[in-house]
């Protein structure tokens, strides 16, 4: 009965996992329009309001930049999106004899830090080379380019655009801060966790309390586990603990040593309480193994057991972020946190004893706590 | 993602050729200059031209810019705005900050943003007649001549 409402349970947990990653998908499409055909710019439908506000063109007090250079009408648009920004450009070419762009060679530089940074970015029209574009007078072009992480407007209060003509005329798109506003605070998200679990205590209750008590566990316990966000809030996560490594001295046992490992796998939801602190919701399916022996491998009369039972996962993580920013590993996010999780296995997988006599099946509670030590990327 | 998907797919609409075709469904981009000013309909860019499928009267927005980057200043006669092909019933009405004005004067270095409604008469193609496949909302600006925007009508 036990076995038959947990495979009910995992289920449904299933379905309702595909129809919310079926509902995430609508929500934010994989395909680079939406369902009116609008292009998006990160996560940022754009907005008859300023792209960017508080960014502001030096010379028009406004959002939009509008300048004249190397015989190029330029307009640039700064956008500023949920994970990425981007800069618009609009140019037309004013002058009476075709203009070269090189491909590829836009930059933007950042201030007070004068970073140069590379962009990327695609061309909107037809007829370029692999290397030069050439615009004819009067011919107009748009592109995108792609701003690089968020986390580079910390502190910044201007950003220049800038590319070259053929002929060596440099033009520069500027975009400053000018507001009193307070200046753009980006967190640098990752996008991609591995954690490493360390849990001191591993809280049993069921029957598999029963076969638990009966042994001696002295071996750390642990594991680690990896998260891959889909957006700045919603991911997937798999975990694998190892949650039972012990050893008993007693002859009458089936089994002289035990090992249990606890994984799961599922939807988490992750939430910025602060600059440094985060939390993360998840719930899923798991499946616990348990392994028995006796005896030794080379000798006579060596049980070697596995059996399985699977269940449903809650969890629940607290981190605080030591750093956000790359380091030399090119790891954004170093973090240290609590973790919890319930786990209810349900009654499916059981051993057989020596007499060859089924034992309870493997089922409960199991509770477990820890600390995590997080690496985003 | 959605950036890089955007940029995948504007280098395939380049690279493929039908960068042309992509004003078939979303307004095509114009800059240019009427005397000193500069103007763009880059923030009508990226919204889709409206579809079009029968004959009739077709109500559409135009998204402008326009920044007056010399000393003087000028007059946008908002109130005036007319299309061509002409509109017969409704007068184009023009917003900005979504309130209707007529008139706005834009000063030396400043950028007006506004948006103009416009009930369009767009004919289908049939036998005796070209059917409407581009919409030009102008902009009357005194002493100047008008500013165009572009809106494309796609079937």
């Amino acid at each position: 009965m036990t076995e038959h409402v947990t495979k009910v349970l995992s289920l449904a947990v299933m379905a309702f996992l595909f129809m919310l990653e079926a509902g995430h998908a609508n929500l934010e499409p994989l395909s680079h329009a939406d369902s009116r055909g609008h292009p998006e710019f990160s996560g940022l439908r754009y907005s008859k309001t300023d792209p960017a506000p508080g960014w502001q063109s030096i010379y028009s007090n406004r959002a939009v930049v509008f300048t004249e250079q190397c015989g190029l009408l330029i307009e640039g648009q700064l956008f500023i999106g949920r994970r990425d920004s981007g800069v618009f450009l609009g140019l037309q070419n004013n002058s009476n004899h075709e203009v070269r762009i090189q491909r590829g060679s836009y930059s933007a530089l950042f201030f007070p830090s004068d970073q140069d940074v590379p962009l990327s970015g695609s061309w909107t029209v037809e007829g370029f080379d692999s290397k030069w574009l050439s615009l004819s007078p009067n011919r107009s072009i748009t592109q995108v380019l792609e701003l690089p992480n968020k986390g580079r407007f910390n502190g910044t209060d201007r950003i220049v655009v800038v590319f070259a003509t053929e002929d060596g005329c440099q033009v520069s798109v500027d975009f400053q801060e000018t507001s009193n506003q307070p200046r753009w605070n980006f967190r640098n998200l990752s996008r991609f966790d591995f954690i490493l679990y360390s849990t001191a205590e591993v809280l049993i209750g069921g029957a598999t309390k029963d076969l638990y008590d009966k042994y001696e566990f002295d071996s750390p316990r642990g594991g680690f586990g990896f998260r891959y966000f889909l957006s700045p809030r919603h991911g997937i996560y798999m975990k694998l603990m190892n949650v039972a490594d012990g050893s008993s001295e007693d002859d009458d046992l089936d089994f002289d040593r035990i090992s249990g490992t606890l994984s799961s796998i599922g939807y988490i939801h992750r939430r910025f309480l602060s600059d440094r602190h985060m939390f993360y919701f998840s719930f899923g399916l798991s499946e616990l193994i348990l392994r028995g022996r006796k005896g030794s491998f080379l000798g006579d009369g060596y049980i070697d057991q596995t059996t399985r039972s699977s269940g449903l996962s809650l969890g629940a993580d607290y981190e605080w972020v030591m750093t956000n920013e790359l380091n030399f590993i090119g790891v954004g996010d170093l973090a240290i946190g609590v973790s919890v999780e319930l786990d209810y296995i349900g009654y499916q997988g059981g051993f057989v004893t020596q007499d060859g006599e089924p034992t309870p099946r493997i089922g409960g509670l199991i509770f477990t706590p820890g600390l995590s030590f997080k690496f985003g990327f | 993602m959605k950036m890089r998907i955007v940029f995948v797919w504007l280098a395939l609409a380049s690279a493929c050729g039908c960068a042309s075709s992509r004003g078939s469904y979303l307004n095509p981009y114009a800059i240019g200059k009427v005397g000193p000013l500069r103007y763009s309909n880059s923030l009508n860019y990226f919204e889709r031209s409206p579809e079009v499928r029968s004959t009739g009267y077709s109500s559409m927005k135009v998204h402008g810019l326009i920044e007056n980057p010399s000393d003087d200043s000028y007059k946008i006669q908002l109130g005036d705005v007319w299309t061509e092909p002409k509109t017969v019933y409704e007068p184009p009405r023009c917003r900005i900050d979504h309130q209707v004005v007529s008139t706005v004067r834009i000063g030396p270095g400043e950028v007006v943003d506004f948006v103009c409604e416009v009930d369009v008469y767009v004919g289908l193609p049939k036998q005796f007649s070209e059917p409407t496949r581009r919409v030009v909302v102008m902009v009357p600006v005194d002493g100047l001549s008008p500013v165009p925007f572009y809106i494309d009508v796609t079937r």
